[in-house]
């Protein structure tokens, strides 16, 4: 089990790298695309697109990591005064509803994907295909129910706790 | 008598001319029709942004929407005809052409499946507006960054020289007014309705429609089908030519209205010389052969719904002399 | 079943789901999927999330949110929020409560270079909090001070907050960003009292460190040279037209960049360490907007807001009892709710109403920035108070609630102070148009 659940998070901290990519490249397109209107008077074609499908995939390859390191957004105050059986419970119950949600979501993803792919819907500029760019989101929505349901399994058997130091927000 | 209500999604505001110029009295008028058996209900918040709404209506998250056929390229490029430079000489034209049309070969497109399309419009003619400096003529496009918003527009103002720039609705203000862009291409309406008018010094016509965007406005299919035969007669009595002519009267007072601002504050009108016209035509014909390819890749005879779509134009423009020997 | 009932029993499993711990994206995704299933339909359920995750997260507009996040990192990574905190504790730290003010002055400076408020505080907090425990500060004292310093992140342009609010309500985000100035230069006047009148009640919590001299305060004013500059660059920008807002936070990120490398102080593994960080907070708050998309898609789609304005329009309320009753609502649901959420679900409630009432847009995006502000301080559920906790872990929850209360007053009186005085709000961006 716990070799599986470490390759697993290596997967998880590589799309992490790979979406830390994405960013970097959304804010290059951003900025040479300020450089080129404000400089050189010429846009550059296709840059408010790249940024539109990398934000896109920027957001799902994080979630991964962002469920296994338990950065949700979580309201803490009632649960840090839960008894150890409770919190176990109740971390279970969170992460399978997690994964269970993250699986339906995934499943109607990649059906809208088959829609959008029947339609022949494309992007505007760079024509290229939403139907796969949202089936890519499926994937990954996939990735993110596995990374759920690997935190209920060791919510239920370790008791780790369910909530981060360091929730992410505003 | 049972009352059915139809719930109509809307993304923009109740005041909007497309919502209280042809949404509403086309509601009001069919809920009359069916003696109140239809009942109308008009969304005050958008369920997603614009693109979002075909699939919306599809899902049945309402059952009746409308939206944009340009926000989801690729997806109704057929119906698109009226989107190709020149075509829309004025709403009332463009409109009545792009049913008439969508009319007598749509049905074949499939491009609508799962949704009963009854009305099909355009907007008013865009002009060129700028901020800072005028455009008297073509050569004066060139090095202007203008804000577009798709690349359709964005095409077609590189292809006259301009440098185009593509910004969201929420910016646009602000680019104008601090210089991002020095122009945008709008109605006068939109022009008022985004709050615009204060940082507007010119305005360049551009006779005969450098663009439109054809819109739809659509049943869901189960919804429609769940309708009975009274109540598709009388939907279908004040829909179609009845959408367009309520869509040439609310664009026409929308300009009047943005017009009205405009002058107010001084703003100059120029139109664009008719060599320059002339020119524009020649260097944007390459959208129509691109056109005329896909429809025939699609097996579509383009150049049959093109010249019904421009015989229809004729038709309907609100430019027609009459009373004048000839 | 109404529109009331079905949307308070709706609200409430969200409370309960969230107060148990469950992640706030799926209390709320949960209950939205399964309300627009029962009360709608199926279709319509399965259908809207299918498309909503991909619409959502495939927008330009939203950039700007990991851009902002990504220059706030760099700029944290580069030392430089440490050189700030030193220039204001080098000016006003021998003043009685003098660190705390410092503190406040350093979060306004960090706050226009970083979009988020949280950020803000979890960044101010490591750097201000050991400083004034070393003077003897009091630890509630202390950790509510960089708690209220945070929420300056928000209303001092760039704010994620103002960006969302532009987006929804198609309100110019540019005239927003400007309209936060002058009340983000009021809220630091009214901390700096509230601080003031905190430390004259109870001199121990606040004690004054020792007076620094020029040469030295000078030297720290060049020391953040660079973030000046930054600032100045991306103003100017904005203000020249060089580019817009969304693009000043792609624009900002690589100055900031470009400065830390500048420094050597970003190593190649900061670099990675940063670009993830920054796409975690995205994601946590991606799943949040979607959740809050689906809740507040259903409860449109139940007719909450027209039941609502109907109710307005029955009681006769006028403009300003409407917006006192908008406040008090807000005062309530931010004590219970997570700010980001709250303020996606309300806003396309309220949003119709308030402006049919005549309120500016402008206007109303700034009180919500406000009203969002205060239920990140607000007990018992304040993010900000959550943050400065997993800096400071033995601070007793009791001491903090009795620290905040001078910030939460001085934050009711700025909302009174822009509902009776609207034009503090408007005069900038009525100038700028
Ligand atoms: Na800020
Ligand atoms: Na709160």
């Amino acid at each position: 089990m716990t070799p599986a659940i470490s390759v697993f998070d290596r997967l998880c901290l590589a799309l992490a790298w790979l979406s830390g990519l994405i960013a970097f490249f959304v804010m290059s397109v951003t900025f040479i695309g300020v450089v080129m209107r404000y400089g050189l008077r010429s846009p550059l074609m296709g840059g408010f697109e790249m940024i539109e499908i990398g934000m896109g995939l920027m957001v799902f390859t994080a979630v991964p990591l962002m469920i296994r390191r338990r950065s949700n957004i979580t309201v803490t105050i009632l649960v840090d005064r839960f008894p150890p059986a409770l919190l176990r419970a109740t971390g279970f119950i969170a992460d399978m509803t997690g994964a269970v949600l993250m699986g339906f979501i995934a499943w109607r993803v990649w059906l809208q994907g088959e829609r959008l792919l029947r339609y022949n819907e494309v992007t505007m500029e760079l024509r290229v295909p939403k139907g796969l760019i949202a089936q890519g989101m499926s994937v990954l929505l996939v990735v993110a129910a596995l990374a759920f349901l690997l935190c209920a399994v060791e919510a239920f058997m370790r008791n780790r706790p369910a909530t981060s130091d360091h929730p992410g927000s505003l | 008598q049972d009352t059915k209500t139809i719930r109509v999604g809307s993304w923009l505001p109740p005041h909007h001319l497309i919502v209280s110029g042809i949404l509403k009295p086309w509601a009001a008028a069919i809920e009359d029709e069916t003696g109140g058996s239809l009942k109308f209900e008009i969304m005050t918040s958008a369920l997603g942004p614009p693109p979002a709404q075909f699939d919306l209506l599809l899902d049945q998250a309402f059952d009746v929407g409308y939206g944009v056929s340009g926000h989801n390229a690729g997806r109704f490029p057929l119906t698109q005809v009226m989107d190709l430079p020149f075509m829309s000489p004025d709403p009332w034209a463009g409109s009545a052409a792009s049913w008439l049309t969508y009319e007598k070969y749509g049905a074949d497109y499939g491009e609508h499946d799962g949704a009963h399309v009854v009305g099909l419009f355009t907007h008013s003619n865009p002009n060129i507006n700028m901020a800072k400096g005028r455009v008297d003529t073509l050569e004066d496009l060139k090095g202007k960054t203008i804000r577009v918003g798709g690349n359709v527009t964005g095409r077609i103002m590189s292809e006259l020289g301009a440098s185009p720039v593509q910004l969201p609705p929420t910016e646009a203000q602000t680019a104008m007014s601090r210089g991002v862009a020095d122009g945008i291409t709008f109605p006068s309406e939109s022009i008022d309705f985004f709050g615009i008018t204060p940082v507007i010094s010119s305005i360049t016509r551009v006779p005969g429609g450098l663009y439109t965007d054809t819109f739809w406005v659509a049943f869901n299919q189960d919804t429609w089908d769940g309708l009975s035969e009274a109540e598709q007669a009388a939907v279908n009595k004040h829909s179609g030519m009845a959408i367009a002519m309520l869509s040439g009267f609310a664009w026409t007072n929308g300009d009047k209205h943005g017009e009205m601002k405009l002058n107010e504050k001084g703003v100059e009108f120029v139109t664009l010389p008719e060599a320059d016209v002339t020119k524009a035509r020649e260097t944007l014909k390459p959208l129509e052969t691109e056109w005329l390819a896909l429809a025939k890749e699609k097996g579509f005879n383009g150049e049959e719904i093109l010249s019904y779509a421009r015989a229809m134009v004729q038709n309907y423009r609100a430019d027609t002399e009459v009373n004048v020997v000839k | 079943m109404g529109v009331w009932e079905i949307a308070a029993i709706s609200f409430g499993g969200v409370f309960v789901l969230m107060m148990g711990g469950m992640p706030i994206a799926l209390a709320m995704l949960l209950v939205g999927l399964s309300g627009i299933w029962i009360n709608l339909s199926e279709r319509t359920a399965m259908g809207m999330i299918g498309q909503l995750p991909i619409n959502a997260t495939m927008s330009y507009e939203l950039s700007v949110l990991p851009m902002f996040i990504l220059m706030g990192v760099f700029v944290t990574r580069a030392r430089m929020s440490e050189d700030l905190y030193r220039l204001c504790h080098g000016f006003v730290g021998h003043m009685r409560g003098g660190l705390a003010a410092a503190t406040i002055l350093a979060c306004g400076g960090f706050s226009a270079l970083s979009g988020s408020s949280l950020a803000t505080a979890a960044t101010m907090a490591k750097v201000a909090v050991p400083e004034m425990r070393r003077y003897g500060y009091k630890d509630g004292f202390a950790a509510s001070a960089v708690a209220a310093g945070g929420t300056l992140g928000i209303l001092i342009p760039p704010s994620v907050i103002l960006v969302l609010y532009g987006i929804a309500t198609g309100t110019d985000i540019g005239s927003l960003f400007i309209a936060g100035i002058i009340p983000g230069i009021l809220a630091i006047l009214l901390y700096l009292a509230a601080i003031r009148v905190a430390a004259q009640l109870d001199p121990a919590r606040a004690p004054a460190a020792p007076r620094v001299g020029w040469d030295i305060r000078l030297r720290y004013l060049r020391s953040v040279g660079p973030i000046l500059l930054l600032f100045i660059g991306i103003i100017g920008g904005l203000y020249k037209g060089v580019f817009t807002p969304t693009e000043a936070g792609g624009v900002g990120a690589t100055g900031a960049l470009a400065f830390a490398l500048w420094r050597r102080s970003l190593s190649w593994r900061d670099m990675v360490e940063s670009l993830v960080e920054t796409v975690q907070t995205t994601a946590s708050l991606f799943l949040v907007l979607i959740g809050a998309l689906v809740f507040s898609n259903y409860m449109n789609l139940i007719g909450l807001p027209g039941a609502l304005s109907d109710l307005i329009t029955s009681l006769g309320l006028g403009p300003t009892a409407v917006i006192l009753a908008i406040l008090v609502i807000y005062l309530f649901l931010g004590m219970f709710m997570e700010s980001l959420s709250m303020i996606l679900l309300t806003i396309p409630i309220f949003f119709p109403i308030v402006t049919q009432l005549g309120f500016d847009p402008v206007w109303f995006g700034i009180f919500a920035v406000m009203v969002t502000e205060l239920s990140l301080i607000t007990p018992p559920v304040g993010l900000n108070l959550f943050v400065i906790k997993s800096v400071i872990d033995d601070l007793s929850v009791g001491e903090m609630y009795r620290g905040i209360m001078p910030f939460v007053l001085a934050d009711l009186l700025r909302i009174i102070i822009i509902i009776g005085f609207p034009w503090i709000v408007m005069v900038l961006p009525e100038l700028a148009r």
